[in-house]
């Protein structure tokens, strides 16, 4: 009896713990879109002069910049993330405007003014678009001379949070990261503004702490592309727009997820018979098994979107295995996902450059290194590609290969 | 003769092994780069290693008890997940933290009755606990990080310092390494611990109340998360359904190379510290050495291997030397 009270005791305290919580986990997804603010105050391409000159400051009009935000002014990615109801709080120390990149890898590198170490911090470098900025930056680095220290944390931000706080016992001058944890960088962060060792970001920016720049991409047209693609295919098929779309996410919330889900959804708002519904996962085979759920119990279905590229793969292949035609949208350019496209299984995905996102990232660093004034933010280019496009593309994200060579098994 | 001495250096670095491979790390680690005995690194590798260290001190508990617990690394990111969403509810900053605490300790109740009373090995049962509490965790937080700001707690469980030096993170493991040294080496607890893992069905003959020091020796265990859950959400500024992953794992390497055997019945409190500070040692030195995550990852599971086989070799030597 003792025994019982006590389990029920402990069961007791547990609950009421949780009790706490309360609705948490209830919280919906809003699917409501607000208009992005880079299309928002895109003024369009400003002419400039200069081509040859490789300095890419804000204050000497780099031809291929695209000013969103006009030079001289400080930039803001909190009103951006606020839109999709992403909590962000950093500054932008750099005060050159935001401006839209149109010049693709072609990057061009500032000379060093001195031998810099940069330290290079990474989420992750195993995946295909990790290896490809790691690549990225290690070339462009080699090209200038400059003193790379690399860390990938593998998604744990205490590693990454280490590594920071040993470069800046080492002496570095620079740090260019992606963190792991939106929020978890913080800490790093604040202790290099005390160094005061300048920081450029690269792909999704910190939500909390301050950096001097920042690369990143519009996610929102990334999703937007996708949602469009497919939107396009259905109406192509005199399909009607009635029924599910399964998009494959993850379990947890990513600032470019929930962009990406904006802008896909933003597409489908004027039909309402329309379900968009989440498979949730991380690795391939659960977007795999997931999607092959949703074909067995919805064979109906519209379509299908990968939000990004391990759900566009494990969906893929559920698609190939049930000898089903679903259309099925993309986002990322991992490289089977480009042969997909190509033989058909996919009909198109937005790709992005990791070489050109991590090329301009070392030109932020050395630009400001230099003591020059540089833009706040930098949007990358993203491109859809289709099967028109598809080798094109392959070779400009994969510098130096094919995609026939990649698909003889080259 | 031959022999016999071989046996007498094998014996003594079996039974010194933790501190000697430590020495060895920090010699070949300082002489690779010297700042990895810059004092502010020495802290630093010693902050990031306080919450592995609570979970390893429970863990060492448990598996002297001849017992495993998977559990530790999904309750650590639960109860920040609890807190974060309790003090964001405007609960006062004691209150949501004893809460959490307890909530920590009811699951290591929980593990504990469900093995017992279900008749379930403790590693399914806490097989399952981990996946239950990390399910709660994400549901909970919708995936998303709860920002914690509360500068009280960012203080204590996150970067502040005692007299702006220690790391209130290393002084809460400092403490609380005093406390579970005392309850393992200097009371009932522990030592029925290691009888209970020593050899079970003795213990019972022995009068020893089994199932009353499981109950305890995991709420022990759940504390010990708890704290390791509260300096996790300290240092990341939020609480997060996916930290401590791994937390378990190096807390059982930890723990393992401390000395604690698999089978259970031996360990030592002084063993796992020496195994967290090998851990910990393993990863600042590699980072600062530039090695990257996955070369770490296969690093510390060659050091399990290696741990798991000295285990092996100290048990034969043992049963030799019985024999003899």
């Amino acid at each position: 009896m003792k025994k019982k009270g006590l389990a029920l005791l402990m069961g007791a305290a547990m609950v009421l713990a949780l009790a706490g919580c309360g609705s948490g986990g209830e919280e919906k997804k809003e699917t409501k879109v607000p208009e992005t603010k880079a299309a928002a105050e895109t003024k369009g391409g400003e002419e400039t002069t200069g081509a040859e000159e490789t300095k890419a400051a804000a204050g000497e009009k780099n031809p291929n910049f695209e000013y969103v935000v006009e030079a001289g002014t400080a930039s803001d990615v909190n009103d951006y993330y606020a839109q999709y109801g992403i909590e962000c709080d950093i500054t932008i120390r750099q005060k050159g405007g935001s401006v839209n990149w149109l010049g693709g890898g072609d990057v061009p590198l500032p000379e060093p003014k001195e031998k810099y170490t940069i330290g290079f911090a990474a989420y992750t470098t195993v995946d295909e678009v990790g290896a490809m900025y790691l690549e990225g930056i290690q070339e462009a680095a080699k090209e200038i001379g400059i003193e790379l220290l690399i860390n990938d944390a593998n998604w744990d931000q205490n590693v990454q949070n280490q590594a920071i706080e040993q470069w800046i016992l080492q002496g570095v001058d620079g740090v260019i990261l992606s963190p792991c944890d939106f929020y978890g960088i913080k800490d790093a962060l604040d202790a290099l503004e005390e160094a005061g060792i300048p920081v450029v970001s690269y792909d999704a920016p910190p939500n909390a702490g301050n950096v001097d720049a920042v690369v990143m991409y519009d996610a929102v047209e990334q999703g937007r592309l996708a949602g469009e693609a497919l939107l396009e295919a259905l109406k192509a098929g005199n399909t009607e727009m009635k029924g599910n779309i399964y998009y494959g996410t993850l379990p947890f919330t990513h600032p470019n997820a929930q962009t990406r889900e904006f802008g896909f959804f933003s597409v489908f708002e004027e039909y309402p018979d329309v379900k968009i519904e989440a498979i949730t996962g991380e690795a391939p085979e659960e977007f795999y098994s997931g999607m092959e759920g949703k074909i067995q119990a919805d064979p109906g279905m519209l379509g299908a979107w990968g939000l990004f590229s391990s759900g566009t793969y494990g969906m893929m292949q559920a698609i190939a295995a049930s000898d089903t035609d679903i259309l099925l949208s993309s986002v990322d350019n991992d490289r089977v996902i480009l042969e997909g496209i190509y033989n058909g299984s996919v009909l198109g995905s937005t790709g992005y450059s990791a070489i050109e996102g991590s090329r301009l990232a070392l030109m932020q660093m050395v630009n400001i290194l230099n003591g020059e004034e540089v833009p706040g933010i930098v949007y990358q280019t993203n491109t859809f590609i289709t099967k028109d496009n598809v080798e094109e593309m392959f070779e400009e994200y994969y510098a130096g290969a094919t995609l026939a060579d990649f698909m003889a098994g080259n | 003769m031959k022999s016999t001495k071989r046996s007498g250096f094998v014996q003594f670095f079996i039974k010194y092994r933790t501190i000697l491979i430590l020495i060895v790390l920090v010699i070949v680690f300082t002489c690779l780069n010297p700042i990895f005995l810059n004092s502010k690194n020495v802290l630093n590798m010693l902050k990031r290693m306080s919450y592995v260290a609570l979970t390893a001190y429970g863990i060492t508990f448990i598996m002297t008890m001849g017992e495993l617990d998977l559990s530790g690394g999904s309750m650590a990111a639960l109860v920040g997940v609890v807190l974060g969403t309790l003090l964001n509810r405007k609960v006062g900053l004691a209150p949501a933290v004893f809460l959490v605490m307890v909530m920590a300790v009811a699951g290591g109740v929980l593990n504990a009755l469900v093995s017992i009373y279900g008749r379930i090995n403790s590693f399914l049962v806490t097989l399952a606990t981990m996946n239950i509490f990390r399910g709660i965790a994400m549901i909970i937080s919708n995936g998303r990080t709860i920002p914690i700001k509360n500068s009280t707690f960012a203080f204590i469980f996150g970067n502040g310092s005692l007299f702006g030096i220690v790391p209130m993170p290393v002084v809460i493991m400092v403490v609380f390494f005093v406390i579970s040294y005392f309850l393992y080496h200097k009371t009932k607890l522990g030592f029925y611990a290691k009888c209970i893992g020593g050899n079970v069905e003795a213990a019972k003959v022995a009068g020893v109340s089994v199932n009353q020091y499981k109950i305890v020796v995991n709420a022990l265990a759940g504390f010990a998360y708890g704290l390791a859950g509260l300096i996790l959400a300290g240092l990341m500024n939020g609480g997060m359904s996916d930290l401590g992953e791994t937390l378990s794992m190096d807390a059982i390497a930890a723990s393992v190379l401390g000395g604690t055997a698999i089978a259970g019945g031996v360990g030592s409190m002084w063993g796992t510290i020496g195994g967290v500070l090998i851990m910990g040692s393993l990863n600042g030195g590699m980072s600062l050495l530039g090695a990257q995550s996955h070369h770490q990852m296969l690093v510390k599971g060659l050091v399990i291997i290696f741990a798991v086989y000295l285990d092996n070799v100290l048990k034969d030597r043992t049963v030799v030397t019985k024999d003899h």
